[in-house]
């Protein structure tokens, strides 16, 4: 049943490729995170993420630092791999230091690839947020137009948002069948399904979403221990979940950049000063934004109660802003008796060895606790 | 290191303004942190005293005493690979350690985002703690030119920073004591470049060593008399010196530029080495940051031209803007090479030194040397390893 995803996740570049060539369509890479990919589709193009992804690096370090998070590093490594040729134009935001610096390296690196820069604004007043992503989305939408040769129109934006609607509830489906029937699927399964949303065209992704999500919801609710939510940015590399899988940690429910903070906000509205700026900051609190309206902490506490699980912070090693909330997340949870855990990856990790016997011993901590 | 007569008034003021500081709860004066590209100038004329994390976290490894600090913010969790400054800060606090014992309890928490997005996290941990106000005020990275959008964003964002402070301080925004402090910021800023531009001269009376070292009142005293009168005296020394021929490194042969922060804990050794090797670091991208507002201001559009200064660091721009500056102060500053200082720190200052730096070379024939290091982590700097690259580097001029 999930087959086309892994084989979605395995040839990304061919099946863009591929689609590309079939649809006529230009493509828009999107960099992570919180680009409205809604009026790519709008504009009759299709927007392909990346996000980082477990690959060997090394033509990457003649313009890298090693001290750069490997989600930047691996990116760049695509595409100086010519896994990105497909790509018309990327569109960057600027939800951190090293995604700000990677938009400078590639609009060095590949100077033929238009670089539209959407700033996500940091900042105390909530008029002025609302106002400057107002101004940030026309902007970049004159920009795409011109890379689309498209207009972009109304008639072609309420398409597009019914489309990321549909694929938006679908994917809240799948995470409320897992929230209700963790042993539905595996972590491996779960999370191919969510990362191949990535790399394919949204019709094509959602008409491939929908019988799986049926098929899952039907199935008997198998009542599983060991509970664990993870909490972090993406859950790079892909192949560690299979871990989890092995040692038996139940994965219930994420807090990840790429996941339920995505998805948790709904698709895009409309493309008003409002609408956008739920879309960006109407989701679960999120490391990589400033929103004091929000408490991870207490969020992450309600979500581990709720599903009496534990908690497993998945870091990216040279993640600031994770690794600037982890330290008062994890006393907070503690206080609250909740068992919690962190790991630091690297994205071109091959082998999981020591985060295995790290979650080995957390699964028998939590059998104590909960 | 050279000594200049102004010297001990640079200790003798600083010392004063960390004593104000620190007695400020005494005196019922509002202390803020602010970010050291903050806009502090609103804050003097509302009487508040600005307190900068990222001027205290270098005195603490100037004194070796940020290991320590560090070790005790890991401790804690804080991860080895945040910002240094941002983990000597959070030891001290959590300490009370460090010079003068750490530093006075904000009232208030200012963060500007033109260095970086690392301040927002930052600070935002001393929010959680202190539970006091932090204001925000997006500066955001120019990929490209300066837009009148940006300006106009950080226009709006400051009258609404007057009101922020007009509501914490439960008085009236100080428009007169404001344009008082802005012109006087302009002067300092106008000081500084005058004392930064004595770079050029043959030999160079003043090396990058001295102005990581002189830079502490124009970060933490912009906008008083106090700095100007400095800056006015420490420039005339400068030309008193030069005209006698003065060079702050004897038998000054080769001209270099240092780009990114300072390596605090090795300022002493890196300044012999290099004037044991007859080579001045005459500019430095770092200070010149310090110099963005210049002149006269037109008192009707004072906060446009203060936007505009605020977004002006060469930390806040792009790879173009910053290959052309470097390729600028090769000219005016008549450069043989640059040095990098690939800060494992500063994320946003560092990456990207390497396309910039062959950039620059191709442009100007002028080779760049990298060193790895970190500003304020001393574990991760090998004296070895640095020696064998810069010799390497210094016998390539070939004079
Ligand atoms: S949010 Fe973290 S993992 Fe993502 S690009 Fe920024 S530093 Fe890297
Ligand atoms: S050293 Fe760099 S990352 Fe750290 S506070 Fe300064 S600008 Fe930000």
């Amino acid at each position: 049943m999930f087959e086309e995803f892994f084989k979605a996740n395995r040839e990304s570049a061919n099946l863009a490729r591929k689609w590309k060539k079939k649809t006529g369509r230009k493509i828009i890479g999107v960099m992570p995170e919180y680009f409205p990919s809604e009026v790519i589709t709008a504009l009759g193009a299709y927007p392909v993420h990346f996000r980082g992804t477990q690959m060997p690096l090394s033509r990457s370090d003649t313009y890298m630092q090693s001290f750069s998070c490997t989600t930047t590093r691996t990116i760049l490594e695509q595409a100086l791999n010519g896994e990105m040729d497909y790509v018309d134009a990327f569109v960057f935001t600027t939800m951190c230091d090293n995604q700000q610096n990677l938009a400078e390296v590639f609009k060095n690196l590949f100077p033929d690839k238009p670089v539209i820069i959407f700033l996500i604004p940091f900042i105390s007043s909530v008029t002025l947020r609302q106002e400057h992503l107002k101004e940030q989305i026309d902007r970049s939408i004159s920009e795409l137009e011109r890379v689309t040769g498209n207009k972009f129109t109304k008639d072609g934006l309420k398409k597009a948002l019914m489309l990321h609607e549909r694929l938006n509830t679908l994917i809240n489906n799948l995470y409320d069948i897992r929230r209700r029937n963790p042993g539905a699927l595996s972590a491996y399964e779960f999370y191919s399904i969510v990362k191949a949303g990535s790399f394919l065209p949204p019709e094509e992704y959602t008409g491939m979403l929908g019988p799986v999500v049926k098929t899952l919801g039907s199935m008997d609710v198998k009542d599983v221990a060991d509970r664990v939510i993870i909490s972090g940015i993406t859950p790079e590399p892909l192949e560690l979940t299979k871990a989890f899988d092995e040692i038996g940690l139940h994965i219930v429910d994420d807090d990840l950049t790429s996941g339920t903070r995505r998805f948790s906000k709904g698709a895009l509205k409309g493309t008003d000063a409002k609408s956008l700026d739920n879309f960006v900051f109407g989701g679960s609190p999120c490391s990589t934004l400033f929103d004091p309206s929000k408490d991870r902490r207490s969020y992450l506490l309600d979500k581990a109660r709720s599903n009496r699980a534990g908690v497993i912070m998945w870091q990216i090693k040279f993640c600031e802003p994770e690794a600037f909330e982890r330290p008062d997340i994890t006393s907070y949870l503690k206080e609250n008796n909740i068992p919690v855990t962190s790991f630091e990856v690297e994205l071109q990790m091959a082998s999981f060895e020591g985060i295995k016997t790290r979650l080995q011993a957390f699964k028998e901590l939590m059998e104590v606790q909960i | 290191m050279t000594k200049f007569r102004v010297a001990e008034t640079m200790k003798e003021i600083m010392a004063a303004y960390y004593l104000e500081a620190k007695n400020a709860a005494y005196n019922n004066t509002p202390v803020a942190w602010i970010t050291s590209g903050g806009p502090v100038e609103f804050l003097y004329a509302m009487g508040v005293i600005p307190v900068y994390p990222e001027n205290y976290a270098p005195m603490c490894s100037i004194t070796r005493m940020s290991k320590d600090l560090m070790e005790v913010s890991e401790a804690a969790g804080y991860s080895q690979d945040i910002c240094s400054y941002a983990r000597t800060d959070i030891g001290a606090d959590m300490t009370q350690g460090g010079p003068i014992l750490g530093l006075p309890k904000p009232d208030m928490l200012i963060v500007g985002t033109n260095i970086c997005h690392t301040v927002v996290k930052w600070f935002d941990v001393h929010a959680r703690k202190y539970n006091v106000p932090l204001f925000i005020i997006d500066m955001p990275y120019l990929h490209d030119d300066m837009t009148k959008d940006a300006i106009n964003y950080v226009v709006k964002q400051f009258e609404a920073f007057k009101g922020f402070l007009s509501g914490v301080l439960k008085k009236p925004f100080n428009e007169d004591k404001f344009m008082e402090t802005l012109f006087l910021a302009a002067q300092v800023s106008d000081l500084w470049e005058k004392v930064l531009a004595m770079g050029k001269k043959k030999p160079s009376p003043i090396n990058s060593f001295d102005t990581f070292i002189h830079l502490a009142p124009i970060v933490t005293l912009r906008g008083t008399q106090k700095a100007v009168d400095y800056y006015t005296r420490f420039y005339d020394e400068l030309v008193e010196l030069s005209n006698q021929g003065f060079g702050s490194v004897p038998d000054e042969k080769i001209r270099l530029l240092w780009d990114n922060l300072p390596i605090w804990y090795k300022i002493k050794y890196l300044s012999e080495f290099f004037a044991k090797h007859s080579a001045a670091l005459v500019v430095s991208t770092y200070t010149n940051s310090w110099a963005a507002m210049q002149g006269d201001i037109d008192t009707d559009h004072a906060l446009e031209e203060l936007a505009r200064a605020y977004l002006s660091p060469y930390i806040n721009r792009g790879f173009k803007y910053r290959t052309d500056y470097l390729v600028k102060l090769v000219e005016e500053f008549s450069l043989d090479g640059l040095v990098f200082h690939s800060d494992r720190s500063c994320k946003p200052y560092s990456i990207g030194q390497y396309i910039v730096k062959e950039e620059v070379t191709k442009r100007t024939g002028r080779p760049g040397l990298i060193i790895e290091a970190d500003m304020n982590d001393p574990r991760v700097f090998s004296d070895a390893q640095f020696e064998t690259r810069a010799e390497a580097f210094l016998e390539s001029f070939d004079r």
